[in-house]
């Protein structure tokens, strides 16, 4: 297949850089997808204005009108799912039925901030006899929005939804990884938009730099790693700007004694082994009561080892590759350690297709068991398919060993008893504890404000909480 | 001239842990009406004390946060009766000392007792409503969220309103269950030390913690991994520092800092109920609160006779120390910032500005021994001149006229602030569709301040370079909070 040429998009023009960098597919590194335009701050700054002139008018659009644009945005991303979900296999290593459910979830996502905003966005008023008070909610201005490459369409609806709906333009800056499936998509979507409303300009930290420390940017809300984050807040703080960051987490999934394993175990590995552990809050590490740990040791094993794994785009693959050559390397660092640590480590599910194994940044799914509280695989955060499971007598341990931590985005519980996991959930110091599944329901995904206390993360995405992130507020205070 | 009796000199010691904690390094807090009078010596907080001011706090979240809502609540109000009692003693009280170190006048630091009292209640009864669990259900889940504590929570708190604005702080962390450490203002950390001490017995030992110190005691807190929440009140250029600092550990930063406020004047006011309103606004503590008017855009058509009578009634200001019964307008709280304002007042006249001088001096004699300055309006000045483009923080009013609502408009948006602003106009209706155009956190309409309704329902701060977050009201409330959402799946 030819490569595509893929631009960045400003005032719903392709514009191309003088430069290009190779997008390759994870799973078969000789396969270049597309060339994308590589960015710097000339692009940044061209896109930025083009936010800001966008701005000029979007802000006096009603609610009504940029609702209806967003619900036929959403309608476009189910319309339009089918022609990007290869081509998205292709550059980020996720399956193909992956990308199609994750398209439909950023459909919803983009439905329910437009939902949410027609009351939020309403003036709070008040009235005594010597005064008048209106809160008022008034969008910012331009967002910079800046995507990781583990789900990049849900991650980027978060952001351009909600900021959107409030009346801000956005500039995307999408992943070096996975920049076309979104691409594709946020083109799209652009052309229902005036122009300069949605723009998206490609390239790596030094675009985030420029986007950052625009003085017509008014915030940065940023999906991925801490190290990133912190330097975008440096950069965030020369001009007093808001920040809102999404970031990884070291989710724990506790089992209690008491557990429906048939119904929790397929969940619970769904949570951990989806997108090979690519994403935020997977299960990435499990604590099992000490009575059933053997036996459920066991089941995980042999639920794990059905895993098929190889190129997402080959018949039968259930399992594909990890994203990039960093995250790559960390993870068989990770697992190297762990092995000499003197773990039981298996390593598990089968290979498709040995003879290209080494064409691409492939790693089974990895089980460790017989894992103390302290080692490295359960103290950080993996991202990747290896799985700590821990043994525990005593659950207050658990608790202290888990708020011990500077992270804290989600976590799961899993018993058949609400009231136990509700105290238990309340002592655990996490932005979201799910409760029998390692997500969100759909009642959550509308009303879950998502994202981690600690470091790992400031502010908070979706629900009615999350579109604060998108507005100020300007009290009017009226003295009779 | 009257005589000021001088009172001893206080020692000032950190309070850390439910104990005073003194320093080998010490620095003296001056009378700003009377250089001369050393009023206290206050301990520097090194490293060690920050860290265990930090830790004393941490210690202290979970008995904290094991209390009841209702019971911190209770607490928090009791705080806010105990603060109306020395708002009720005059200077004899607490009012006295902070009189002494800010050089505000007596009534002006009653009146902050007595907000500081109403704030603690207000964000009582907006926690009642911020902290409830929100909880919804369907057939297949159930999805509750929670508002926890954050942590501990650095309040870092500036010299022009001290004991309110920390109250904004203290009274929406204790009640959300978190704790504090707090850092005064160098050249005001009297009143705020003996008050926490003072309320911290109302609260489980740690809870409360107060460090003195400049920017290297601020950096130490900014920078220390168990503090999540730092709430700042002050100048841009500490923030920028702060943030930066807080990067570091990604922590939650509140900002309130400075503004640029524009007053406008519509051609269908009322000039005698007007102008005294206004000059509340723009000369309450001699200029020196992050709201005051700091430009003042009078319609041309009223222009003229507007400045007549707004210069007459400034006049009548007595400036002086203000524990003298004769002062009406008291100095500027510290020297750097006296010059800063004089320098101000100097590059208008170079530029050309047509400066009036205004108000009587109380005791020329000891003019020289405070940080004395007289009122000033600048009638006209030019839009890039430094007193319109710049926060001056002191009693120099730029009165500039406009023609239409489109340009005074585009005038008052045209800054990096965007704190208060304000209207005053006889029309309701053209003054909220004006203020709807304004870009600003807060717009006062007939009086530059809250009205008791407001207090409890705005959400105080600014937008662009005047802040990060906002104080007071349920908005407010949930800065200092984080929040635990639950996903119950059904089976």
């Amino acid at each position: 297949m030819a490569a595509l040429e893929l631009d960045h998009l400003i005032d719903n023009q392709d514009v191309a850089s003088p430069a290009r960098d190779d997008l390759r597919d994870p799973g078969r590194l000789d396969d270049v997808v597309a060339r994308v335009a590589r960015g710097g701050a000339a692009e940044v700054d061209a896109a930025v204005k083009s936010a800001h002139r966008a701005f000029q008018s979007w802000k006096k659009t009603t609610y009504a009108e940029r609702a209806e644009l967003l619900r036929k945005a959403a309608d476009l991303l189910d319309a339009e799912a089918d022609s990007v979900v290869e081509l998205m296999a292709r550059e980020s290593g996720m399956l193909v039925p992956t990308n199609k459910a994750e398209i439909g979830m950023a459909a919803n996502i983009v439905r329910d901030n437009a939902e949410a905003a027609e009351t939020f966005l309403n003036a709070k008023q008040v009235e005594d006899n010597e005064s008048w008070v209106s809160v008022e909610k008034r969008p910012i201005g331009v967002i910079a929005a800046i995507i990781p490459w583990n789900a990049p369409i849900i991650l980027a609806m978060r952001k351009v939804s909600p900021a959107l709906v409030c009346g801000n333009t956005i500039v995307v800056k999408p992943a070096p990884t996975a920049p076309l499936g979104l691409s594709i998509l946020l083109k799209k979507m652009a052309a229902l938009f005036p122009p300069g409303v949605i723009n998206i300009v490609h390239g790596g930290g030094d675009v985030g730099h420029a986007l950052t420390v625009h003085p017509l940017v008014g915030k940065v809300s940023f999906t991925g790693g801490g190290a990133v984050a912190r330097m975008i807040m440096k950069d965030a703080a020369d001009g007093i700007k808001g920040v809102q960051f999404e970031l990884g987490g070291n989710d724990p999934a506790i089992l209690l004694e008491d557990a429906d394993l048939d119904d929790a175990l397929p969940k619970l590995l769904g949570g951990a082994f989806r997108r090979s552990g690519q994403f935020c809050f997977a299960v990435k590490r499990v604590y099992v009561p000490a009575s059933i740990y053997e036996e459920v040791v066991k089941r995980i094993e042999a639920e794990v080892d059905k895993f098929k794994v190889g190129h997402p785009l080959t018949k039968g693959v259930n399992f594909g590759p990890i994203n990039n050559k960093g995250q790559f390397d960390f993870l068989k660092g990770l697992l190297e350690r762990t092995h000499k640590d003197g773990y039981t480590v298996k390593e598990l599910g089968s290979v498709v297709a040995p003879e290209t194994w080494e064409q691409g940044y492939y790693m089974r799914p990895v089980v460790v068991s017989d894992i103390d509280l302290e080692a490295e695989l359960v103290q950080v955060e993996q991202f990747g398919p290896l799985l700590p499971v821990v043994r525990y007598d005593d659950l207050d341990q658990v608790v202290d060993s888990i708020n011990d931590s500077e992270l804290g985005l989600g976590s799961s519980i899993w018993t058949r008893d609400f009231d136990k996991a509700l105290k238990l959930a309340q002592r655990l110091e996490v932005g979201m504890t799910f409760i029998n599944n390692s997500g969100t329901s759909r009642l959550g995904q509308k009303n879950i404000p998502f994202g981690g206390v600690k470091q790992s993360g400031i502010g908070r995405e979706s629900s009615p909480i999350g579109l604060r992130e998108y507005v100020e507020y300007h009290a009017i205070n009226f003295h009779k | 001239m009257t005589i000021l009796v001088t009172p001893a000199t206080l020692t000032v010691d950190n309070f850390i842990d439910g104990a005073w904690v003194g320093s080998t390094e010490r620095f003296d807090v001056r009378d700003p009406g009377r250089r001369d009078d050393v009023i206290a010596r206050v301990a520097v907080a090194d490293q060690a004390q920050v860290d265990r001011a930090v830790e004393a706090a941490h210690k202290a979240l979970k008995p904290w946060g094991a209390i009841s809502i209702d019971d911190r609540a209770a607490a928090v109000l009791r705080a806010a009766d105990l603060i109306e009692e020395e708002a009720e003693k005059g200077i004899e009280g607490l009012a006295g000392v902070v009189v002494r170190e800010t050089g505000m006048l007596p009534v002006e630091i009653i009146m902050e007792l007595r907000g500081a009292a109403y704030a603690a209640r207000d964000n009582v009864e907006a926690a009642k409503v911020a902290l409830e669990p929100v909880i919804v259900e369907d057939k297949t889940s159930i999805v509750r969220i929670e508002h926890r504590p954050i942590g501990v929570v650095a309040a870092i708190v500036p010299w022009n309103a001290p004991i309110v604005l920390l109250i904004r702080k203290f009274a929406p962390a204790l009640v959300a269950g978190d704790t504090l450490v707090i850092k005064t203002p160098p050249t005001a950390p009297v009143g705020v030390a003996i008050l926490m001490e003072k309320l911290a017995g109302l609260f489980p030992q740690g809870v409360i913690n107060v460090v003195h110190g400049g920017a290297e005691t601020g950096a130490a807190l900014s920078a220390h991994p168990k503090v999540r929440l730092i709430s700042f009140t002050g100048g841009g250029a500490a923030a920028k520092q702060i943030m930066k600092t807080a990067a570091d550990t990604l922590k939650n930063v509140q900002f309130e800092l400075g503004g640029n406020d524009a007053a406008i004047v519509l051609d269908d006011v009322d000039m005698d109920k007007t102008i005294p309103t206004l000059i509340a606004g723009a000369f309450h503590r001699s200029g020196q609160f992050c709201f005051a008017i700091k430009r003042l855009y009078v319609h041309e058509r009223i222009y003229d006779a507007f400045f007549e009578k707004l210069a007459a009634q400034i006049d009548a200001f007595r400036v002086g120390h203000p524990l003298d019964p004769r002062t009406t307008f008291g100095p500027i709280n510290n020297p750097g910032q006296l010059a800063f304002l004089k320098s101000l007042v100097e590059k208008t006249r170079a530029a050309g500005g047509e400066l009036i001088e205004l108000g009587h001096k109380v005791d020329p004699e000891s003019w020289d021994e405070g940080n004395y300055m007289l009122p000033v309006l600048v009638k006209k000045p030019a839009g890039d001149f430094d007193i319109v483009t710049c926060e001056q923080f002191g009693p120099v009013l730029p009165v500039m006229s406009y023609k239409s609502e489109d340009e005074v408009v585009a005038l008052a948006n045209g800054t990096e602030y965007g704190l208060g602003s304000s209207i005053w106009t006889s029309d309701f209706e053209r003054g909220v569709a004006l203020a709807r155009r304004l870009e600003a956190g807060m717009t006062y309409i007939n009086k530059n301040a809250q009205s008791r309704l407001g207090r409890r329902h705005m959400p105080f701060g600014g937008i662009k370079q005047s802040g990060i977050g906002t104080e007071n009201s349920e908005l407010g409330l949930a800065e200092f909070t984080e929040i635990h959402a639950m996903n119950f799946h059904k089976v």
